[in-house]
């Protein structure tokens, strides 16, 4: 009987043997013969592979919500975070992948530093592995642009200026790479291209040449040879890897359920209120840029990581000999060991300098969110009205635009037959602080009724010229502490007539702005600052 | 002869679409701004103790978009002159602020600090603060951009 007759799968599974081999493609992958002693050490490939096709399906994800553009592209990972079913779990497993393949990575190069794998004939595996190394932190730096938050932005404003400072073909590398100004859209579409073009292409040839050169010579095998008959890959080392890669699978997923990638606010170069900070993988480059002096930094930033680089990649070349074992190679041992842990040191204080995020929920976004809920602005932004509901603004719109509009609704959106009355300018700006502290996702801090009603009143009235908690204007002096100088009833009289206090007082009177009640508020809130 | 024939039609074939990508891939026009004089502020704001942070809207070409650029400016009065400094730190192009408690311009990224002239105190930076072309003109103050 020809196979395309046998009845069921087996039948299937026959006519396609016949016109594809698949059998005997599946038999020369299971059948891998492995050196006697290979064990749990040496399922770290398969991890790789499987976190490297979980990079791609959730890549794939992401792409079909992400748009690469200035304007549009915070707003959509927003989108995929809030809007996509099991859109935040897609993310981090993305985010959080790209952690953990630089883990999995490097332990695989240790373990064939330390077992000497890169040695003739396997040359080429080892110089290949090292580059898909080199691929992935470069997928890891195209990759955090891509939300185009503050982390983002400075990133990319610190890794562009790095390649400018390169000797001669600085500004070349750096243009080829959008980067011939700030960030901005031919920067962001040139990254996007490299993240999801140009390297998955070179590392899936990369890939399969490495997995192709490892079959081709098979595993090293333990460091100390054993003698014996070669085992086949199935049953029990296809067991260890299924078992290992199950467990990074739960890891990885629990990191992604449990933890959260972090959404910066959109980028804003005018924003002082941020430090940036890169990934975790690269803050031992951070720490060396800040511990170099400036005569040394394109050492620093260049040519330390590109020695390294080179001396690892030309490792089997300069390392010849034919035993295997750490101990009888000491120096090289000692130098492996020495990079390890001076790039763990230098992690390490990285990882212990991140300065805190002064809060955006200061005066001025506070009275911002009360002028909000006037009627005025709920006329409109509410549930089923003409407008989005705040929380589903847009709040990477300019500020400029968030300002004119708030100034005068109807320049931006035309057609409102009663237009709301216009608002002061500082009461714009502290509007325009409101939606600054909405979209930095912070939540807003608990505070006494009594005090949240002084701050409208101070964010929308005093800081343009008073600075409060370091928000504000510097033409008065500061009141954060105001409270040491003088008592409610002095700040009272001060704010209501300030030249009945002092014939040379240079302050407007509030009398005729504000109602008598709410200048007790503010002189109360005031005195009680000290 | 066949062979050549061959390597000649697919190197010549490789040869026109790689200049044409390549010229795709390097065009740099992508980006311009005007060069302009910018009323920055009135002279009698800019304070003569700390110096006065402003940040300026710039239009700009940016590929496909026409995005705002903001950019941030230091000015300082001396009684004579008025200094604008950029806020772009030097060593890789930060934003720099100022520490009113030290008196210095403090850069977040990699530590670099500056005095009230812009010039460097300590850290990495490897120049002192742009300083901007400014200049007083009817009692406000215009800075050059770019």
């Amino acid at each position: 009987m020809s196979p395309g007759r046998a009845g069921g799968a087996a039948g299937i599974g026959d006519w396609l043997d016949a016109r594809t081999g698949w059998r005997s493609i599946a038999r020369w992958a299971l059948d891998e013969p492995l050196p006697p002693g290979t064990g749990w050490l040496f399922t770290l490939g398969s991890v790789l592979l499987f976190l490297l096709a979980t990079q791609a399906l959730t890549g794939l994800a992401l792409a079909l919500y992400y748009a690469p553009t200035p304007d549009h592209a915070h707003d959509s990972v927003r989108f995929i975070l809030s809007g996509v079913t099991f859109g935040r779990l897609v993310r981090d497993l993305h985010c959080f992948g790209a952690s953990f393949i630089v883990v999995a990575a490097t332990l695989h190069a240790l373990r064939a530093f330390f077992f000497g794998a890169y040695r003739a004939p396997r040359e080429l595996t080892w110089i290949s592995g090292v580059l898909l190394l080199l691929l992935v932190l470069g997928f890891a730096l195209t990759g955090y642009l891509l939300p185009f938050d503050q982390r983002a932005y400075w990133a990319t404003v610190v890794t562009l200026n790095i390649a400018r400072s390169t000797p001669i073909v600085g500004e070349t590398v750096a243009g080829l790479l959008g980067g011939s100004g700030p960030p901005g859209a031919a920067t962001l579409s040139r990254w996007y291209v490299l993240h999801v073009i140009v390297l998955p292409a070179v590392s899936v040839a990369l890939v399969v040449g490495h997995v192709l050169l490892m079959r081709r010579h098979g595993l090293a095998g333990p460091i100390r040879h054993r003698e014996g008959p070669a085992v086949p890959f199935y049953p029990r080392q296809a067991l260890r890897d299924t078992i290992v890669v199950a467990c990074v699978f739960v890891a990885l997923m629990a990191f992604a359920i449990v933890g959260d990638a972090p959404l910066d606010a959109p980028a804003d170069p005018s924003d002082a209120g941020y430090a940036p900070r890169p990934e975790w993988y690269f803050l031992w480059l951070f720490e060396l840029l800040k511990r170099s002096p400036s005569s040394m930094d394109t050492v620093a930033a260049l040519a330390v990581p590109l020695a390294l680089a080179l001396l690892v990649l030309l490792l089997p070349f300069l390392d010849r000999r034919a035993t295997r074992p750490p101990a009888r190679r000491p120096i090289l041992g000692a130098a492996a060991l020495f990079v390890v842990a001076g790039l763990a040191v230098l992690t390490g204080f990285g990882l212990a300098d991140r300065p805190p995020t002064p809060t955006r929920w200061r005066a001025r976004a506070i009275a911002g969110r009360t002028i909000a809920q006037r009627e005025a602005c709920v006329r409109c932004h509410r549930d089923g009205g003409i407008a989005h509901t705040f929380d589903r603004l847009r709040p990477s719109r300019d500020e400029a635009w968030i300002f004119s509009h708030v100034v005068d609704p109807e320049v931006i959106a035309p057609g409102i037959r009663t237009p709301p009355g216009p608002l002061l300018k500082s009461e714009a700006h502290a509007v325009v602080a409101w939606t600054r502290a909405l979209r930095a996702g912070e939540p807003a801090p608990a505070m006494l009724p009594r005090d949240e009603h002084a701050l409208s009143i101070i964010g929308a009235h005093c800081t343009p010229c008073h600075m409060i908690d370091d928000d504000g204007g510097a033409e008065g002096p500061n009141l954060s502490l105001v409270g040491r100088k003088h008592d409610a009833d002095w700040i009272s009289a001060w704010v209501a007539d300030p030249l009945g206090v002092d014939p040379d007082a240079e302050m407007p009177a509030f009398a005729d702005k504000l109602t008598a009640q709410q200048i007790r508020t503010v002189a109360e809130y005031l005195a009680r600052r000290r | 002869m066949v062979l050549w024939t061959v390597r000649g039609v697919l190197a010549a074939i490789a040869a026109t679409l790689g200049t044409v990508a390549g010229g795709v891939v390097g065009s740099a026009r992508t980006r311009r701004t005007r060069e302009s004089w910018i009323v920055a502020a009135d002279l009698e704001r800019v304070p003569d103790i700390d110096p006065l942070e402003l940040t300026i809207a710039l239009e700009r070409e940016d590929s496909y978009l026409r995005s705002t650029e903001r950019r941030v400016v230091f000015l300082s009065y001396d009684g004579e002159a008025v200094t604008a400094l950029s806020a772009v730190c030097t060593h890789l192009g930060c934003r720099v602020s100022w520490d009113a408690r030290a008196r210095e311009f403090a850069c977040p990224c990699h530590g670099g600090r500056y005095n009230l002239t812009g010039a460097v105190e300590a850290g990495p930076p490897p120049r002192p603060l742009e300083r901007l072309p400014a200049r007083v003109e009817e009692g406000r103050v215009l800075v050059r951009l770019e």
